[in-house]
């Protein structure tokens, strides 16, 4: 017979406790952390109120159209396609600035939640309790990764997806089924510019040591780049173009709208943004930035939890 | 379910050596440790952190295993389910509550957030925290964050307890609570290993210890054990007697006693090589010359004694 002990002290077998998945807690505390300080709240309202009068604008923006178009049907095709061509082209101006704009005001919130989120758990010394639970590196990775992935979220994917449902939804019928073409670029150049930002705030947290420091480094740095991308290439520097995160979703995007748009859509638009002329070297560049944010993040948290 | 009988020495530790760089700060260590209070002693620098960093999974071993409850804790994170870490230095992050900080690490344990409170809630109870549980971190003592900090350890109630210098900054009332916790835990059948430098702290909480310097393992047991094996190391004996030396005259005939002194009219001090025959024979001799003794004792068979003799 084997020998077998049923139990020993305290000792308790082990139970059938299920288990939770782990990176909801670490994102939760962080994200809870990030909220007891003024300038994330601060950060809220001035993307809050950015969404909100972007909204306004598309609102009147259609409504006044709406009202026009009444008015012109009377006077035949011509006006309706005028009609037409500023509704759509109006609010995909309104939709492209959106995303430019909350980029930008996501990286400097991000500053604020997010550039502590791997420097001052190094700092005080709280991964070195994370890795006594029962914690995979990935779940730590996964963890931050979701902290900091749900501020573009909240703040550019979502907002931007209820902009265009409130363009869709009050627009003339035969803009709003143009309007729907505007959907998946749009969604695209957001999740694109979310990953970006995600991945590039926790590659520098993860370089460095205090949150304050990691947070300025990367809202002068996307502003460099971003001020950098826009003018370098009106003065023939074409390249320059790439260092431009927000310039290469943009890029991204239209080249979207170009491939699955009707030619239609295309005619309407009265504007369209600054791109960089190669798509793929664009892509390359994103992927680029967000690999190396990744990269970052998994070497870091690699040497410090591998001792 | 069943546990196997081989799986009973809570954590083994074989043949491990740890390199930093050209530093040795473990030499071929063998360790095996059960339920109970276990102290880890040895000077700064003398490798007791890093042997609980190897416990704990924060460092591998350069040669040897470890294994905690059977499992290489590096390697396989499940045995932090029924392991808790009390580091040395504060790791907190200081913006929230004492009650917010347990109980998001405790949810890491697979508990809800309910559950978890609760847990962090008697966890915190239980180091006497109640009151203070609701202050930011920033705003507590040192005292109180080191009860915080050993509240995150027990709050999911692991049967593995690690504590490193866990009485640093408490208060002599404090100390005596936390103490008292530390024997209650060991009282229950948790394998608590508690590292520290102050000895009479370690003697308050257990009599089994592991001494350690320059990373080699100098020692491990029963403190009372461990000094009698120490036998080329006379025990001095004091006793206060009314005529210390006609007593000292009848001991120093013994052949297991060195040495005797008269300290002062009323006390004598004497070394001997076997302190258990002289307390065979110390009732004797004093009836026979009519002596009361008023107190005797060993001051050299204590914790403090084996750690001179052992490690300096």
């Amino acid at each position: 017979m084997k020998d077998q002990v049923f139990s020993v002290g305290y000792r308790r077998l082990p139970g059938d406790r299920p288990r939770r998945w782990a990176p909801w807690p670490i994102a939760r505390t962080a994200l809870a952390l990030a909220w007891r300080k003024r300038s994330t709240k601060l950060g809220v309202v001035l993307c809050a109120m950015s969404v909100f009068g972007h909204g306004i604008a598309i609102a009147a923006q259609v409504l006044a159209e709406r009202v026009m178009g009444r008015m012109g049907d009377r006077d035949g095709p011509g006006v309706m396609r005028d009609v037409l061509r500023s509704v759509v082209g109006n609010v995909h101006a309104t939709l492209a600035t959106f995303i430019g704009m909350q980029m930008i005001a996501c990286a400097f919130l991000l500053a604020m939640v997010a550039a502590g989120l791997v420097a001052e758990d190094r700092r005080t010394g709280a991964m070195e309790l994370y890795f006594s639970r029962p914690l995979r590196r990935r779940d730590y990775v996964v963890g931050k990764l979701l902290a900091a992935g749900l501020v573009p979220l909240v703040t550019l994917v979502v907002p931007f997806s209820l902009l265009w449902l409130a363009a869709v939804g009050m627009a003339p019928a035969r803009a709003s089924q143009e309007l729907m073409g505007l959907l998946l670029p749009g969604l695209l150049g957001a999740v694109v510019a979310a990953v970006v930002l995600t991945t590039t705030i926790l590659g520098l947290s993860a370089l460095g040591e205090r949150g304050r420091t990691v947070g300025v480094i990367y809202v002068v740095g996307m502003l460099v780049l971003t001020s950098a991308g826009a003018d370098l290439p009106r003065h023939g520097q074409a390249w320059a173009g790439y260092l431009s995160p927000l310039r290469n979703v943009q890029t991204l995007a239209d080249a979207a709208l170009d491939a699955g748009s009707t030619g239609m859509l295309m005619q309407l638009l009265i504007s369209r943004p600054d791109t960089n002329p190669s798509v793929t070297l664009a892509v390359l560049c994103l992927l680029g930035l967000a690999g190396l944010g990744m990269a970052l993040l998994l070497w870091r948290v690699r040497t410090e939890v591998a001792g | 379910m069943t546990i196997d009988a081989a799986s009973v020495a809570t954590m083994r530790i074989a043949g491990v050596t740890k390199m930093f760089g050209t530093v040795r700060a473990l030499d071929e260590i063998d360790l095996e440790l059960g339920p109970g209070v276990t102290g880890l002693l040895g000077p700064n620098g003398s490798g007791k952190s890093t042997l609980l960093k190897l416990i704990s999974g924060q460092l591998r071993p350069d040669t040897g295993t470890v294994r905690v409850e059977g499992l290489d804790p590096f390697a396989q994170p499940e045995v932090f389910a029924r392991l808790g870490l009390c580091p040395e230095q504060d790791k907190f992050y200081e913006e929230q509550t004492g009650e917010a900080f347990v109980t998001a690490l405790t949810r890491l344990h697979g508990y809800g957030a309910r559950e978890a409170k609760a847990r962090a809630q008697a966890a915190l109870a239980r180091v006497g925290m109640t009151e203070h549980m609701r202050k930011p971190i920033r705003a507590m003592s040192r005292g109180m964050r080191q009860r915080t900090k050993i509240a995150q350890a027990i709050a999911h109630d692991p049967p593995i307890v690690l504590l490193d210098e866990p009485l640093t900054g408490t208060d002599p009332l404090g100390r005596a609570d936390l103490i008292a916790l530390v024997r209650a835990l060991g009282q229950e059948g948790r394998c608590v290993v508690v590292s520290s430098h102050v000895l009479h702290e370690v003697e308050a909480m257990t009599h089994q210890v592991v001494l350690v310097r320059y990373g080699r393992l100098r020692a491990q047991g029963d403190i009372g054990r461990l000094r009698a094996l120490l036998d080329d190391r006379p025990y001095r004996f004091r006793i206060e007697v009314g005529r210390p030396r006609a007593l000292a005259a009848a001991l120093i005939a013994l052949p297991h006693v060195q040495a005797t002194e008269v300290v002062g009219e009323s006390a004598l001090e004497l070394t001997t090589t076997d302190l258990m025959a002289l307390c065979r024979a110390l009732p004797g001799e004093a009836a026979r010359l009519g002596l009361v003794i008023d107190q005797l004792g060993s001051p050299d068979a204590d914790l403090e004694s084996l750690y001179r003799y052992l490690i300096e």
